[in-house]
């Protein structure tokens, strides 16, 4: 396929743009886990996409081949559905962590009532003992 | 066994009323409930409500649990049922906190579920022999989920989203780990029929809705409907248990 030259040099810049923007968002990751504020857990799940980002972009060949399978023309638009796809891989596997969690708080909630309602039920003995 | 188990000893009964900001009625239901057949124990449980529930439990010294969270009607419903499992209940009820249903028909369920040999018995607003107070809305709603459960299960059940209920231990073993925690009522339905309990109908006469709102009205019906719909596709689908 006849790239000009100047549709060339555009392509180029968006990936270098997709770099840039990768990398910016590998910082901004690892602050977060710094600073304690994401858990290493979660980050490693948010890495996948700035790294795949650099991967593809930093790969034209490798970019162009895809491209050429998905039958896409011009290949930098291929990391569109690329990261449309990252995200929401990550998006719906942290509804499936809080779908668990939800699970996790029920079973607590319950079990925190039924332990109050049997230490308010127990032989006073045992709880003037306790607050002894 | 369980037949000489009966010879013995009467059933242990227990009423699970789930109430959130019910403080109205929730006290008047809970009596009502005792009243109704000898022997029969009752938990309120507080789904975390903000109004003065609690407070007029523990003052009427009536039997309950509060949850530290809003649940929803699932989650309180399951808590009830948790703990007539570790207490050893052989027969657990749903009676709705608003006092929509009536207290004094629960020896029709606890009778249909002793001679037809049933797991679960649910009082029908729409059973033959029962008398309807109902918006055309909110029959429709129930007749097209009754629709689709026979379409599901091949059984039919005329009134799914009755929280009006007895499960003896064979189906409170299951439901203590199973409880849906939205749309509970017709997912239920569904999920006992599929893993082979026996599931009946009783015609009830419930009430108005006392105080409160309920929480299915108007244009709500048809959001209920799509998400209950969903709901009992994912059953129909999901793994057997």
């Amino acid at each position: 396929m006849p790239d000009t030259a100047h549709g060339y040099l555009y392509g180029n810049r968006i990936l270098y743009l997709s770099i840039a923007a990768g990398l910016i968002f590998l910082i901004f990751i690892v602050q977060l886990v710094r600073q304690r504020k994401l858990s290493e857990r979660f980050a490693l799940v948010w890495m996948v996409i700035p790294i795949l980002l650099i991967l593809f972009s930093s790969n034209r060949a490798l970019l162009e081949r895809l491209a050429q399978l998905a039958g896409i023309a011009y290949a930098p638009a291929l990391m569109i559905p690329i990261i449309f796809g990252l995200f929401t891989l990550v998006s719906l596997y942290f509804s499936v962590k809080a779908s668990k969690s939800e699970q996790q708080i029920k079973k607590l909630a319950q079990e925190l009532a039924l332990l109050r309602h049997a230490v308010q039920q127990s032989p006073p003995v045992v709880r003037d003992r306790e607050s002894e | 066994m369980s037949a000489t188990l009966e010879i013995m000893r009467a059933p242990r009964i227990l009423i699970v009323i789930p109430a959130y900001n019910e403080e109205k009625s929730v006290a008047a239901v809970a009596r009502e409930a005792l009243a109704s057949a000898p022997g029969v124990e009752v938990l309120v449980v507080d789904d975390c409500s903000t109004d003065r529930t609690a407070a007029i439990l523990a003052a009427e010294g009536i039997n309950h649990v509060s949850l530290p969270v809003n649940l929803g009607i699932g989650g309180a419903v399951q808590t009830g049922f948790l703990y007539a499992w570790e207490k050893g209940h052989d027969i657990v009820m749903q009676v709705d906190g608003d006092g929509q249903h009536p207290p004094a028909q629960i020896p029709q369920l606890l009778q249909a579920m002793r001679e037809e040999g049933l797991d679960a018995v649910i009082g029908s607003r729409y059973a033959a022999g029962s008398q309807i107070v109902s918006s055309w809305a909110r029959r429709l709603g129930g007749g097209l989920l009754g629709a689709l459960i026979r379409l599901a299960t091949g059984q039919r059940v005329t009134d799914p989203t009755s929280g009006f209920r007895a499960y003896n231990r064979h189906a409170l073993e299951y439901l203590r780990r199973h409880y849906p925690q939205e749309y509970p009522e017709p997912i239920i339905a569904i999920d006992l029929l599929r893993n082979g309990f026996r599931l009946g109908e009783v015609p009830i006469l419930m009430k108005e809705r006392e105080h409160g709102a309920s929480s299915i009205t108007g244009l709500d019906t048809l959001l209920y409907m799509i998400k209950v719909i969903f709901a009992i596709i994912i059953v129909k689908i999901r793994r057997r248990r």
